[in-house]
């Protein structure tokens, strides 16, 4: 039996103050086991990205138990809490976040600067990880001068640096195109394979969510509906290959 | 450490930006180290130098009386030894001037032209002058007892020149002043004087640096004014082994009360800033001699002031206060050279105060540049906050941005304001005209002060990014990443 590496209970979030305060989450309580990869769905303002946020420790302010590996996040100072997101947590966005003013395989070594480890072998880890996501010839360019798909494998590869047990994304698919977008979900299935690396989605698109072993579905702030699926991993044929993808 | 490649990393990405913000840092550490130095290097001419304030002239209390001065308390050889146990004092030397006048004549050898003056003089004990003189042995009392071995004239035997060895002391020779000198046993330095009809060995004088100063700058000029040849400037080391004759107990202004007038030579052995201001300065045994001569024996032990060396100049006060007690005063250059002192002093605050002014007003730049920075770096704070970045990480980061920006800040401010020094000490060597105690550089750039100039400004940048860090490090990663 997988155990849970996220449990929630009873969690409230609002926003703003007196008559503008508003309820985002109200009393979400949910566990996601290690090995899932859990979408959750919504549409715009539903409190999926606020729900995300509080998982990975970004967002404090919320009143209920949140467990990220076994550990109540609240009660943890912020030194401990950063130190749990840097070797338990990797963040894929949207905008994909990355620096613009250091290269690839730099932004890919920035959580070396705040772990534990020291940086003597940071750089072969880094440029590793870009060999992984077929980015090897891209070590020593910018962002600026990548794509939108290869930005985000960029920013997967910086997520998976210290090798972490749950992946947090928001909407990372959302700048691409479709086939790009295959190729970053089939790279998330591939890391939940080989890996076991837990993957949870914030996406409002249902094509992702389909390729979830999981579609948690929130409405104004509340749970709708939680379905475990069979997981639909990509054929050969419905992803572009790319020389380095294995 | 490992942050310190993300600072600087930052620090080059924002350089602009910070450089203008530093350019008030830049002005207030230059103008902080450009007045302090000159405060410190002005101090040093005038204390050390004009007016020497480690060394105390004590001299005796005096009173008016209508038409003349009184002094109460006499400085002899008892109150030599009670200024010498005041606490501070590492050294005493009393000085004793002429109680007779005087006149000297000579000069054409350096001069061009013979002159006549009154004489001004004062002895002091040749030990304390001796290590500062080139010739040190020869400022001594020549006139001292010299014991010798043997039979002969001279340092064959152990006697000065001009004296033979006879039952083991060193006895003057006699000599025929009416005879040319190549006809006299006078030798090397030694003359042959009409009163004693003796080989004598010149009085070793010393003069004050000062007055060297002064003939050069002043006298030079006043003097060469009209026809006749220009008086040419000197060097310490032109008047060294100049001879001049001097009367003694005699001048334009009279004779003295008791003691045939003689003429003896004397010869220039050295400068030190222990001889009298204006004249020259004698071993004391020769004036003990001469105003027991020519004033009456009881003037051997009267010391006209003494000179206090204070082992530092925080030593000063206290043996003031002790100098005062003990009935006596302060000659009036030592309270000259107290209040001038403090007048720099001042002035030296006053500018330190307006550069450290213009380094707060930096500081508040910087702090509003910083704000501006962070502002604009919102979504890479919690990007890094994301990757595991704690807020006494992304503190220390700030801070160390705003540290490096000090550090560069003030290596900047300090090499301007030394250039700007470097500049004054140029264009005083080109453009000022000579004047008495003009150094080469009027400023004085100490260790510490540059140290404390580095500290100031690291400092200050610290102070002005410290609540631009706090506000970053408390920025809630979330937020960040919903607000552009």
């Amino acid at each position: 039996m997988n155990s849970e590496v996220v449990k929630i209970r009873g969690l409230n979030k609002w926003y703003g103050r007196g008559k503008a305060r508003n309820h985002v989450l109200k009393g979400v309580s949910l566990d996601i086991r290690k090995g899932e990869i859990v979408s959750i769905n919504g549409t715009s303002g539903s409190g999926k990205t606020t729900l995300l946020n509080i998982i990975g420790g970004l967002d404090r302010v919320f009143e209920g138990k949140v467990e990220v590996d076994g550990r109540d996040l609240l009660a943890l100072s912020d030194r401990k809490l950063s130190h749990l997101r840097n070797e338990t947590m990797g963040f894929v966005f949207q905008a994909f976040n990355l620096l613009p003013h250091i290269t690839c395989v730099e932004n890919v070594m920035v959580p070396a600067y705040f772990s534990s480890r020291g940086m003597s072998k940071a750089h072969q880890r880094a440029e590793a990880l870009l060999e992984m996501v077929g980015l090897s010839d891209k070590t020593n360019e910018h962002p600026t001068e990548l794509s939108g798909g290869q930005r985000q494998r960029v920013s997967i590869a910086r997520a998976l640096f210290n090798r972490p047990s749950i992946i947090l994304c928001d909407e990372p698919t959302g700048s691409l195109d479709q086939s790009t977008g295959r190729q970053i979900l089939s790279l998330f299935h591939t890391l939940n394979e080989d890996d076991g690396i837990t993957i949870i989605l914030v996406t409002h698109d249902n094509s992702v969510s389909d390729r979830c072993s999981r579609v948690i579905r929130i409405e104004d702030g509340v749970i709708k509906s939680d379905k475990t699926q069979e997981l639909r991993r990509f054929d050969p044929g419905e992803v572009e290959s790319h020389p380095d993808l294995t | 450490m490992k942050l310190l490649k993300l600072v600087w990393q930052n620090l080059v990405r924002n350089r602009k930006n910070l450089m203008f913000s530093s350019i008030g840092l830049v002005v207030g550490v230059s103008t902080f180290v450009f007045f302090v130095a000159l405060g410190e290097g002005v101090r040093t001419v005038v204390l050390e130098r004009i007016f020497i304030i480690k060394q105390i002239e004590v001299v005796p209390r005096s009173f008016d009386l209508a038409v003349t001065q009184a002094s109460v308390a006499r400085l002899d050889s008892r109150a030599v030894d009670e200024l010498a146990n005041i606490d501070g004092v590492v050294g005493v030397y009393p000085k004793m001037k002429f109680t007779f006048p005087a006149w000297a004549t000579g000069g054409k050898a350096i001069l061009g032209k013979n002159f006549r003056a009154e004489v001004i003089a004062d002895g002091v004990p040749p030990e304390i002058v001796r290590d500062e003189l080139e010739f040190g042995d020869e400022f001594r009392d020549w006139e001292a007892e010299f014991s010798c071995e043997g039979e002969g004239i001279g340092e064959v035997v152990g006697c000065p020149e001009g004296r033979r060895c006879l039952d083991g002391r060193c006895e003057k020779m006699p000599c025929n002043p009416q005879v040319a000198e190549q006809f006299n046993p006078c030798t090397g330095l030694t003359y042959c004087a009409e009163d004693t009809r003796m080989c004598e060995m010149p009085i070793p004088a010393i003069a004050n640096p000062q007055l060297l100063a002064v003939y050069n700058s002043s006298l030079t000029t006043a003097l060469s004014s009209g026809e006749g040849a220009q008086l040419p400037k000197l060097t310490e080391d032109a008047i060294v082994g100049f001879t001049f004759e001097v009367m003694l107990g005699k001048s334009y202004l009279g004779e003295s009360a008791q003691g045939e007038p003689i003429t003896r030579r004397v010869r220039a052995v050295g400068f030190s800033s222990k001889a009298i201001s204006v004249g020259f300065t004698i071993p004391i045994q020769y004036v003990k001699r001469f105003n027991a001569r020519f004033t009456g024996e009881e003037m051997r032990d009267e010391y006209h002031s003494v000179i206090l060396v204070a082992r530092n100049n925080d030593a000063v006060a206290g043996i003031t206060l002790a100098v005062k007690a003990a009935g006596y005063e302060l000659d009036s250059k030592h309270a000259q050279a107290e209040r001038l002192g403090l007048v720099i002093t001042i002035v030296t605050l006053i500018f330190t105060m307006i550069s450290l002014l213009i380094v707060t007003v930096s500081a508040i730049n910087i702090a509003h540049t910083f704000l501006m920075i962070i502002a604009e770096r919102r979504r890479e704070i919690g990007i890094l906050r994301a990757v595991g970045a704690s807020r006494g990480d992304i503190r220390v980061m700030i801070l160390g941005e705003a540290t490096l920006l000090g550090l560069v800040g003030g290596v900047l401010g300090i090499t301007v304001g030394a250039a700007a020094a470097a500049l004054v000490d140029y264009l005083s060597a080109r453009y000022v005209p000579d004047f008495p105690f003009k150094p080469e550089s009027f400023f004085i750039f100490d260790g510490s002060l540059l140290l404390i100039a580095l500290f100031a400004a690291v400092a200050f940048c610290l102070i002005g990014a410290y609540v631009p860090a706090t506000r970053a490090a408390n920025m809630e990663p979330a937020r960040a990443f919903t607000t552009q």
